[in-house]
């Protein structure tokens, strides 16, 4: 399939993503039942919330806890903030977040970008680690803004996290009260 | 809470009409100054502001995260069209006045000059506009920052090493306790930024301010502004209530910043026969440089800016080459760690450094080269601005020079390693490696990161009203009750942080048009209505 540079460009926040998975398949049977959540979401997809749990911890590495109960706890953390934060963008870059996490939550898509028709939760970190930088490193700005979209994403789940700050050297924001510190009050 | 005439637009149970002698829309650097300046001259002055209020003093968690949700538009990442740069605004009372960092500048010479002779500007010569900024300087506490963090001092060393011109920056701020937190709006309160200035003077002197109410829309009959119609929303800001609010006035200010001001203009479907509206929008576009230095610079410490180097702003002359200043970007985790977008163990190697983080930015003046036209707002299906910003191939030159400009600074400064912030990009040993490594860099969206916080211009003033949208003071070419009051003016970007240049123009313009409404006495001063 050839994109034209300037269709991707014209394609709005993150490339109509939908509109780019549709001329790949146009079968929406193919997706998969949306996983069901404990929490309901303000604005953070189902979609988005089983790809983003399966992203994150290979974005990170060795940054976030092995598998496990505080591994768990952290990306509960990022989810209740990063639902926070998408619930308060406007309107039409919510509905772009979505769809991108639609698309990506495709048959196809898995199949293209992972090699695999796993669902995210289940694909290794391998195949993911291998969808990231190939999609950040690769030719097509498409997948590119994904990427970037994907890691920023992660960087707003992870890194305003207390839990985050020993591992990086960040002592946490002073505790007030500030009061006499002045420079001329 | 803020003393005065407060309506909270989330929390409305019916609809509201206000009348009053002029409605501002916005409550950032353009609108606050001018409400203040309209209320003292014993106008009536409404105020309609999209974002809420907020006491910063009451956010001692200072997460980065939910603040950038509630106190700026689309979380401080609003993207262009094509996701190349993320526009950075605030959205709260005070607008980007209550979020940025300080760093005030006067409108550099160079640049008034190119507006009288390239737009027709008369009346902007840095003699006429020096009372207006002494003004400012007064009023907002404007004074050099004399001890900078270890971020900002190795910018200065890095520009004494290189003879770079270079110099303290200028703060308005009053008992600044040198946190570094600016950016979540002060913790303090020493930030003298619009809500802790300019709006509480205004409510004190009889305006009214309507928060959470997005203006939709201003009605026209004939050539006036009859009412601007808004509409309330939701405690986040995202939906509509199903409230509207009407303002009525005489006299309408649009002061709600590039982007805003003109898709106001444009939903409003105000006259634009030359199809200026929109056009034009600057973003003094924004590229970062990392380093690793031996000793600890806690980038997340401190006043975030105060040095500022200018070597490089008019080198190749006013509409040559892109010009750029370099500053200092201070770096809280989210912030520092959305600059380079390293996967799984690098990320972690990276991320690691943190406190031995250099972190430069540039700012590229955009607008005075021919090749430089900058973007256009257009409103989406819903209304809403969306800034198309192409990035063309003057743009990618002016990144790589200023790349390479920051890595030379930074390992003269002592950096270990120097990294541009662009995922493409490995860290550099030395300079001479740096220098053939971002000589040779593939400059692509998004893998380079960029933004803006001074997104300028789409309301351009000039003389001719074939090229501009308003004149010098403001005034609106084809409606004659209406002016616009903000950085959206600007025929071009700065080449410095535009605050104090849009809060001096604020005062001559808001000035003058108190003296046409109360015939120069003001009302409180006896003057006719």
């Amino acid at each position: 399939m050839r994109v034209s540079r300037r269709g991707l460009l014209r394609a709005g926040l993150l490339g109509s993503a939908a509109v780019w998975a549709g001329a790949v398949l146009a079968c929406a049977r193919c997706r998969s039942a949306p996983p069901s959540t404990a929490t309901p979401r303000a604005a953070l997809s189902a979609a988005g919330e089983e790809i983003l749990r399966a992203v994150i911890p290979v974005a990170l590495g060795p940054l976030l806890a092995a598998a496990g109960p505080e591994r768990e706890q952290a990306l509960d953390a990022g989810m209740l903030a990063l639902d926070d934060y998408l619930a308060h963008l406007s309107l039409p870059l919510q509905a772009e977040a979505a769809r991108v996490f639609d698309t990506l939550e495709l048959l196809p898509a898995r199949l293209l970008l992972l090699g695999t028709a796993q669902r995210w939760r289940d694909a290794s970190p391998a195949a993911i680690e291998r969808f990231l930088r190939s999609a950040r490193d690769g030719r097509l700005l498409l997948l590119r803004r994904m990427a970037a979209f994907l890691q920023s994403m992660t960087v707003l789940a992870w890194f305003d996290q207390p839990a985050a700050w020993k591992g990086i050297g960040y002592p946490g924001p002073p505790l007030g009260p500030w009061a006499g510190k002045g420079n001329a009050a | 809470m803020i003393e005065g005439e407060v309506h909270v637009g989330c929390a409305l149970d019916r609809d509201l009409v206000l009348e009053g002698d002029v409605a501002i829309i916005g409550s950032g650097a353009g609108g606050a100054i001018s409400a203040e300046i309209l209320a003292r001259a014993g106008l009536r002055v409404l105020i309609v502001e999209e974002g809420a209020w907020r006491d910063t003093r009451e956010n001692v968690d200072l997460r980065e995260a939910p603040s950038f949700a509630r106190l700026y538009h689309d979380g401080g990442a609003r993207p262009t069209e094509d996701g190349g740069i993320a526009v950075v605004q605030g959205r709260t009372v005070g607008g980007s006045t209550t979020v940025n960092w300080t760093s005030s500048f006067r409108t550099p010479e160079p640049t008034l000059r190119h507006w009288r002779e390239a737009h027709g500007l008369e009346g902007l010569a840095p003699e006429d506009l020096a009372p207006w900024f002494e003004r400012i300087e007064r009023r907002l506490q404007i004074e050099p920052w004399s001890t900078p963090n270890s971020n900002n001092a190795l910018l200065a060393r890095g520009a004494e090493r290189l003879g770079w011109s270079h110099g303290a920056i200028r703060r308005n701020v009053l008992g600044c306790a040198n946190l570094g937190y600016c950016g979540l709006g002060c913790p303090t309160g020493a930030k003298q930024s619009m809500d802790r200035t300019a709006i509480p003077d205004a409510l004190a002197h009889g305006a009214a301010l309507v928060t959470r109410v997005r203006a939709e829309r201003l009605a026209l009959d004939g050539d006036r502004v009859v009412a601007v119609e808004g509409v309330a929303l939701d405690e986040r800001g995202v939906r509509p209530t199903g409230r509207r609010v009407w303002l009525r006035a005489p006299w309408v200010v649009v002061a709600a910043a590039a982007l805003q001001s003109p898709a106001l203009l444009l939903r409003s479907k105000l006259p634009d026969p030359h199809a200026r509206l929109g056009k034009r929008t600057f973003l003094q576009t924004h590229n970062y440089s990392l380093a690793f230095l031996p000793e600890r610079v806690e980038p997340f410490s401190g006043a975030p800016q105060s040095v500022y180097a200018d070597h490089f702003t008019w080198r190749d002359g006013v509409t040559g080459r892109a010009g750029f200043n370099i500053e200092v970007a201070g770096a809280q985790p989210v912030v520092s760690m959305n600059f380079w977008k390293g996967v799984g163990t690098e990320m972690a190697e990276f991320a690691r450094r943190l406190p031995n983080l250099h972190t430069l930015v540039s700012q590229i003046r955009d607008g005075f080269h021919e090749d430089s036209p900058g973007g256009e707002v257009r409103l989406r299906e819903d209304g809403s601005a969306l800034l198309d910003y192409p990035i063309g191939e003057w743009l990618w030159d002016g990144v790589r020079s200023s790349y390479l400009a920051m890595a030379e600074c930074q390992f003269a400064a002592g950096a270990e390693s120097v990294h541009p912030a662009c995922s493409d990009a490995r860290a550099y040993r030395s300079w001479p490696e740096a220098r053939a490594g971002i000589g040779a860099l593939r400059l692509r969206s998004p893998n380079v990161f960029l933004n803006s916080t001074h997104p300028l211009g789409g309301c351009a003033m000039g003389a001719d009203p074939r090229r501009s949208v308003v004149d010098a003071f403001g005034r609106h070419h084809h409606v004659a009750n209406l002016l616009v009051i903000d950085g959206s003016v600007f025929p071009t970007s700065l080449g410095v942080n535009p605050s104090l240049s849009i809060y001096a123009l604020a005062a001559r313009n808001a000035t003058a048009l108190a003296e046409r409404i109360t015939g120069g006495g003001g009302r409180a001063a006896g003057g006719p209505p």
